[in-house]
């Protein structure tokens, strides 16, 4: 690591959800001064009300980016700052600061698949492994010096949710371990690899989020499980297009090369699929 | 039904006791992965399927907010 700064007097962690809270849960057990959680994207379900007991701990919620880039700004303590499912863009004149800072949790191999849904796209592409990466954040979009990764086997039967599920324990893992070397300034970091994969922005859907029935069974699968995130609709309904009409496909189910989907109309299908020869 | 679902609510976090809380998610007993689980396995053992607008506070307070969910959907 290369910037060098004396240590931290107070902790920000931005985000949301479980991973989030948890990284709260960590700091707290090394780091006694100021700390500050910011829930920019205010959850239906906040895990950070058990924090408001914590006198060191003050907690902003704030959908207002420009209120929060004020808030960035206005920092002057030596600052290190947890981003953990958070999708606040750290402005370059943060970045920048040499009281700051700032280490992400993305959930996947990076380099590979930079920028959101990176477990949908992990398992659209039929990858070997899944996987979290802890790293700094620079001027770059999920670019910066890695502090850990950790990978695992990706199930061929998973789904985004479940995978998104996985990840966030093994997140959580990982950021344990290198907490106290964060806090110490002693980490060692590596350079991600320069190859030139694809970044995702949020509206981005493997296949523009229509099933193709000519794919092969293992790819309509990977694609099924990656549009999957359950009751939770991070991503629209995947589509299917039959007779000149569109329909959203609620669930489905593979059984060998036997495909059943339920599509919102109440409509069933039942398809049979080819096997690769 | 009340202990079929304080069953589902063991399962999933068996190191809490769900009857003595009033609000399972500012306890922490519950986050929002463990919603998930939670609306998956009361639609498997109710034979019913729980909305995805539904996932609402208010409506995973406790068990008894939870029954009257239940209700809601065996009654449709």
């Amino acid at each position: 690591m290369n910037k060098k700064i004396i240590p931290f007097e107070h902790i920000v962690i931005i985000g949301s959800g479980k991973i989030a809270s948890k990284c709260v849960d960590i700091v707290l057990k090394y780091f006694n001064k100021k700390i500050t959680i910011i829930e920019y994207e205010i959850a239906m379900f906040s895990p950070f009300n058990k924090f408001k007991k914590y006198k060191n701990i003050e907690i902003i919620k704030n959908d207002d980016r420009k209120l929060l880039t004020d808030y960035f700004s206005s920092i002057n303590l030596n600052t290190l700052i947890v981003s953990a499912n958070n999708n606040y863009i750290f402005k370059q004149k943060l970045i920048r600061k040499k009281n700051i800072l700032i280490v992400n949790f993305h959930n996947a191999l990076l380099p590979k698949h930079r920028g959101r849904n990176a477990q949908m796209w992990t398992i659209f592409h039929k990858d070997k492994y899944a996987g979290v990466t802890w790293h700094i954040v620079n001027e770059q979009i999920d670019d910066g010096e890695i502090l850990i990764q950790e990978k695992i086997i990706l199930d061929t039967k998973i789904t985004s949710i479940e995978l998104t599920q996985k990840l966030i324990e093994l997140g959580i893992e990982m950021f344990d371990k290198i907490i106290i070397d964060i806090l110490d300034l002693s980490i060692e970091t590596t350079e991600q690899q320069k190859i030139l994969y694809d970044y995702n922005n949020i509206n981005k859907l493997p296949n523009n989020g229509y099933l193709n029935l000519s794919d092969s069974i293992e790819d309509i699968s990977a694609f099924l499980r990656a549009m999957d995130f359950g009751k939770i609709r991070i991503v629209p309904y995947p589509k299917i297009v039959l007779f000149g009409n569109e329909y959203h496909i609620i669930s489905y189910d593979i059984k060998q090369n036997i495909l059943e989907l339920n599509l919102k109309s109440n409509k069933k299908i039942r398809i049979e699929l080819e096997n690769e020869k | 039904m009340k202990n079929k679902i304080k069953n589902i609510l063991e399962n999933i976090r068996p190191e809490f006791n769900f009857e003595e809380s009033n609000n399972f998610l500012e306890d922490g007993l519950l986050d929002s992965f463990d919603l998930i689980t939670l609306v998956s396995d009361l639609d498997e053992t109710f034979n019913i399927s729980i909305e995805g607008t539904e996932m609402i506070p208010e409506n995973f307070q406790n068990i008894e907010t939870v029954i009257t969910l239940v209700r809601k959907y065996i009654k449709e």
